[in-house]
């Protein structure tokens, strides 16, 4: 079922000489469950894509459909109140609320709905992140990859249908970025969550269903990959492939592919 | 231009509000000291100009000089004007003049004893004279010079005694009316020296007097006595204006209350630009640290934030300065007394520049020794928003909501909040101490104080210089037939002597008026006032009809509420100075009062005594009516104002007072120190009210990047607006509420100390200030809040996530 849908996104900035179009005219739609990783250069887009995805901005034209809403449809109230439902927000900067501790920063988007927390939920949560032990502790004595996942267990906290992670491991080393990604990815498919990566990192790209590169704001690529489990991979109509032997299969760079047009890999071995 | 004030030229601009913010206070402050420098100026002026008036601007009067002297002296190099005076033994007394009494002098400089021609010049020759206009008009001389003057007058002969003559002078010259002679009744002659010097004969040696005034006014006394000393005038023929110098010299004491509400001023305003300056250092320390990777030295970054500090000085310096200046010309008149006129000096405005500049320099000292020690590696590091946390954990397992985030974002930058809340509180303690005294004063009490009854008439010649009684001759029963009139009350009063005793001193005495005897004022009261009086009795048990009909008086306690005499002590009062008690009356003291119910005006040295009208008829006392006060009924009230007024316009020997009328006066001058007060307050509150704006306004800039992501997970709008204004309702009840108990507090005590001195003050509790501090704190808060909100709302939730990314 797909859960998120972009329907001709534009977001242009400047104009005449000056027009930048950093998203422009990009369909994809996400199925319910998937884990996508928006790949591309620094300026490609994908960044605005991601907060288009998420209504923290508006576009220039076109529509983003979450759970078949137009989310640009709501005024900013609603668009607040729906967010803070149905998505969780992980960025590189972690940006957790310094006045807050642990426990406070995680159950943030709860305590704005006004709604108690699931103690035994987010307990469960932190413990999964392996932060629960720091629940008092105020961000300011956290290093990096702990305020990451504080971060993360506030995206989780409401149990959204969709996480999107701005470059989530961009200011964590190699290591606890690798970390943190199997943790996320750990915790989607628990809560059986939609999760969309930006990232530059390959790496994190190689640990996703489906690969989308962004070049100038259009979709350069849109890859079914790789499962973990072995049980299913997505195309971008929707229909599913399944590898026989749960192999790991890579998409190919833009140059070889095409729009619309699916590489997925076999063992190693390139199939069109 | 160097590099550092371009830098710092830079630094501003990046901060239009910070430099708004920061001119406004600089501005506010300097405003204020000019008008406070203008006003204690002026007050001192208005000072010295009465003791002019009184005892005139001369420095030193040298006595019996000899032509030689009074050369030397009038021509001294430290002598800036002189005046040489000689006395003239005629005593002019021509019938036409009546009472006005004339007293004939040779002076050679009359501008320094505040004369001045109108036509003419001064006497050169014998048969020379000048005089005032009025008195020519009196005695019927045309005001020409030229014209001929017969005066009648009285002269010494050789033998001492005294002879009529009179003498014809021409009119050389007029002498332009002074209104202090028309008032007292008196004018001056002016003849020549020749003329002057020939009245004098060996009884009667004429005083020859040179008047000085130096060019110093450093050290006066001693410049007057070493001249002296200098031209060989005895030390006892030196006689120094000791009242003028003083008045030039100043009082520090009377100085005290404006260098108090100066660095008041001065405080509340650097707060201010401390706490700008100090936020906005902590926003650019990611620039210094660049600054100091670069090379720049700890100097030069302590150079760039000073600066930035002279620079806005410059700016706002001068414009505070003009804005006092003109302030002042608005202000003052509506609440000084009536005759006070704004003297301004120019050595206020650079004293004012002096001092608001020093206490600039002092408030960015610290933040550019903050800037200046900021390491790079340090100052990459840095975030904004975390500065200050130092707290590693807290317990606590709530939901945070919106509530507590505000709460919790009040204590994220604990110098920055304590410090906007001091200077908040500040001003509203002040505004609070302030109503709290002027609410206190009473002015009815005041009138209370000073008249009885709807309207009083109160004699002129109280002191026996001549026998008239204007109050008497059957006015009192005609103004108690006057329809309307219900009751008309009297005192009588004479001024009577003690034999010196220490404990009888009220008032503080001059060493040469020690061991003298003591004036004290004794009041005679009808059975009216007499039962007035007896309710303030505090010790002591009086027989209103045995106190009638003995000798007996009740003694006016000190204000510490000390009498020297107990009840049953005997009292002697001699009815002349020095007397030897040939004429001296005796009293029982039967009791002891607090307070006097009605004051004729005269204040003795000794006691104050209460005795019955009775017992002033029995002792032969003045039995002439001081006052009479008139109660009317409330209907025919105007009819019987003007038919008092009627009669007290025909009759200047009495003074007519309405209680109405002087209750309106005390009203508007306390509703001019009213206006004073509250603009200073308001000013200061300004100065307030800038520390708020500059918190919320950095509290909300500093925080865009957390507030975007709070916003994308999911802070509405309505949230983020409430969130905000939750903060600054926590700084305006939290300071608001600090403002009410200690300003109610110091309020009561300060009122409780104005109280000793104003004895018409009465608390009342300060409701309003109360409610009005509540809501003037919340609105301000709330329409600071929305204007910086709104302004926020204009970004997108990425531009603000993005910052600094």
């Amino acid at each position: 079922m797909v859960i998120l849908e972009t329907k001709s996104l534009k977001k242009y900035y400047g104009r005449d000489d000056y027009l930048v179009k950093a998203v422009d005219d990009i369909s994809i739609s996400v199925e319910e469950g998937e884990f996508v990783a928006v790949v591309g250069t620094s300026g490609s887009g994908k960044s605005t894509l991601l907060h288009l995805m998420g209504g923290l901005d508006r576009p220039t034209a076109g529509a983003v459909i979450i759970e078949g809403r137009d989310i640009f449809r709501m005024n900013d109230e609603e668009l607040a109140i729906f967010r803070r439902r149905k998505i969780g927000f992980v960025f590189q900067a972690y940006n957790l609320v310094p006045v807050l501790n642990v426990w406070e920063n995680v159950t943030l988007p709860l305590g704005l709905d006004g709604m108690e927390a699931d103690e035994g939920y987010i307990g469960e949560l932190m413990d999964n992140l392996n932060i629960h032990q720091k629940k008092d502790c105020l961000p300011n004595v956290l290093s990096g990859g702990q305020q990451q996942r504080v971060a993360i267990a506030r995206a989780l906290s409401t149990k959204p249908s969709i996480i999107l992670a701005d470059e989530p491991t961009g200011n964590l080393d190699s290591k606890t970025g690798e970390e943190m990604m199997a943790l996320m990815r750990k915790s989607v498919m628990k809560y059986h969550q939609t999760l969309v990566v930006i990232t530059h990192d390959e790496k994190i790209a190689q640990v996703a269903d489906r690969v989308i590169r962004i070049e100038d704001g259009r979709v350069a690529a849109d890859g079914i990959r790789t499962v973990l489990d072995g049980s299913r991979m997505a195309t971008p109509d929707g229909s599913r492939m399944v590898t026989p032997d749960g192999s790991r299969m890579t998409v190919s760079g833009g140059s070889r592919t095409e729009v619309g047009n699916v590489s997925a890999v076999k063992g190693g071995a390139e199939i069109e | 231009m160097n590099s550092v004030s371009n830098l710092a030229i830079k630094g501003l601009r990046s901060g239009k509000s910070r430099v708004i913010l920061t001119i406004l206070a600089i501005m506010l402050s300097t405003c204020l000291l000019t008008c406070i420098g203008i006003f204690s100026f002026s007050i001192r002026q208005m000072i010295i100009q009465q003791v002019i008036s009184q005892t005139g601007d001369v420095h030193a009067e040298y006595r019996n000089v000899t032509d030689e002297q009074a050369a030397v002296l009038k021509n001294h190099v430290k002598v800036e004007e002189a005046s040489e005076v000689m006395g003239c033994e005629i005593h002019p007394n021509p019938e036409k003049l009546g009472s006005i009494s004339l007293a004939a002098q040779y002076i050679d400089n009359i501008g320094m004893v505040g004369l001045s021609l109108t036509k003419g010049h001064m006497p050169e020759n014998k048969d020379e004279i000048v005089l005032e206009e009025w008195i020519l008009g009196k005695l019927g001389v045309t005001p020409e010079p030229g014209s001929t003057v017969m005066l009648p007058c009285s002269v010494y002969g050789a033998d001492g005694k005294e002879y009529k003559k009179e003498f014809t002078f021409k009119l050389s010259g007029v002498l332009k009316n002074s209104p202090v002679g028309v008032n007292w009744n008196s004018s001056v002659v002016l003849v020549s020296k020749e003329f002057a010097r020939e009245t004098a004969v060996a009884a009667k040696p004429s005083a020859h007097n040179v008047e000085v005034r130096f060019k110093s006014r450093f050290n006066i006394s001693s410049q007057a006595v070493e001249l002296g000393k200098s031209v060989g005038i005895m030390p006892e023929n030196i006689k120094l204006n000791n009242k003028y110098i003083t008045a030039l010299a100043g009082d520090g004491n009377s100085l005290m209350p404006y260098i108090l509400v100066a660095l008041v001023v001065l405080f509340a305003a650097g707060i201010v630009i401390y706490n700008i300056f100090n936020i906005s250092v902590a926003h650019r320390i990611r620039q210094f640290g660049l600054l100091a990777a670069v090379g720049a030295t700890r100097r030069q970054i302590r150079r760039l934030i000073l600066m930035e500090g002279l620079f806005l000085s410059v700016a706002a310096i001068p414009a505070g300065l003009l804005a006092g200046y003109f302030l002042s010309f608005f202000v003052i008149p509506s609440f000084a007394q009536e005759h006070l006129n704004i003297h301004v000096t120019p050595m206020i405005f650079p004293v004012a520049a002096a001092v608001s500049l020093i206490s600039i320099l002092i408030s960015i000292r610290k933040p550019s020794w903050m800037a200046s020690s900021i390491s790079p590696v340090d100052a990459i590091r840095y975030n904004a928003s975390e500065v200050t946390i130092r707290k590693t954990a807290r317990k606590g397992k709530k939901t945070a909501g919106v509530e507590r985030m505000a709460w919790l974002n009040l204590w994220r930058n604990r110098k920055r909040t304590i410090i906007t809340l001091l200077s908040l509180t500040m001003s509203g303690i002040l505004f609070m101490v302030i109503t709290s005294l002027l609410t206190s004063m009473n002015t009815q009490n005041l009138t209370d104080m000073y008249t009885t009854g709807d309207f009083q008439l109160t004699s002129n010649n109280l002191r026996q210089t001549s026998p008239s009684d204007p109050l008497g001759g059957g006015l009192l029963d005609s103004i108690r037939k006057i329809d309307g009139v219900k009751e008309a009350d009297t005192v009588m009063f004479q001024e009577l002597y003690l034999d010196y005793r220490e404990d009888c001193a009220y008032l503080p005495l001059r060493p040469e008026q020690e061991g003298m005897d003591l004036l004290c004022n004794v009041y005679g009261y009808d059975d009216a006032f007499m039962s007035r009086q007896l309710e303030n009795i505090t010790e002591g048990k009086v027989d209103p009809e045995k106190f009638k009909n003995t000798n007996s008086v009740l003694v006016l306690a000190n204000d510490d509420g000390y009498s020297p005499f107990k009840p049953g002590d005997k009292v002697k009062l001699k009815k002349s100075y020095g007397g030897d008690g040939q004429e001296a009356v005796e009293f029982t003291v039967s009791g002891i009062i607090r307070k006097n119910v009605t004051w004729i005006g005269f204040t003795g040295a000794g006691p104050t005594f209460v005795a019955h009208q009775e017992t002033f008829r029995r002792l032969g006392l003045d039995d002439r009516l001081a006052r009479i006060c008139v109660f009317s009924d409330e209907e025919k009230y105007d009819a019987v104002e003007s038919i008092l007024k009627g009669i007290s316009e025909k009759n200047l020997s009495f003074t007519y007072v309405s209680q109405k009328e002087t209750n309106e006066m005390y009203a508007k001058q306390v509703a001019g120190i009213r206006l004073a007060a509250l603009s200073l307050v308001g000013i200061i509150g300004l100065i307030g009210i800038l520390n708020l704006i500059n918190t919320v306004i950095t509290g909300i800039l500093s925080r865009k990047k957390e507030i975007g992501m709070l916003q994308a997970v999911g802070l509405s709008n309505r949230q983020l607006g409430r969130m905000l204004q939750l903060e600054g309702a926590y700084f305006s009840i939290v300071s608001a509420l600090i403002s009410v108990i200690a300003g109610t507090a110091l309020g009561y005590g300060f009122f409780k100390l104005f109280s000793q001195e104003a004895t018409y003050a009465e608390y009342v509790f300060p409701i309003w200030p109360i409610l009005f501090i509540l809501a003037a704190y919340t609105l301000i808060q709330a329409v600071i809040t929305f204007v910086v909100k709104n302004n926020l709302g204009r970004e997108s939730i990425i531009e603000r996530i993005r910052l600094n990314e």
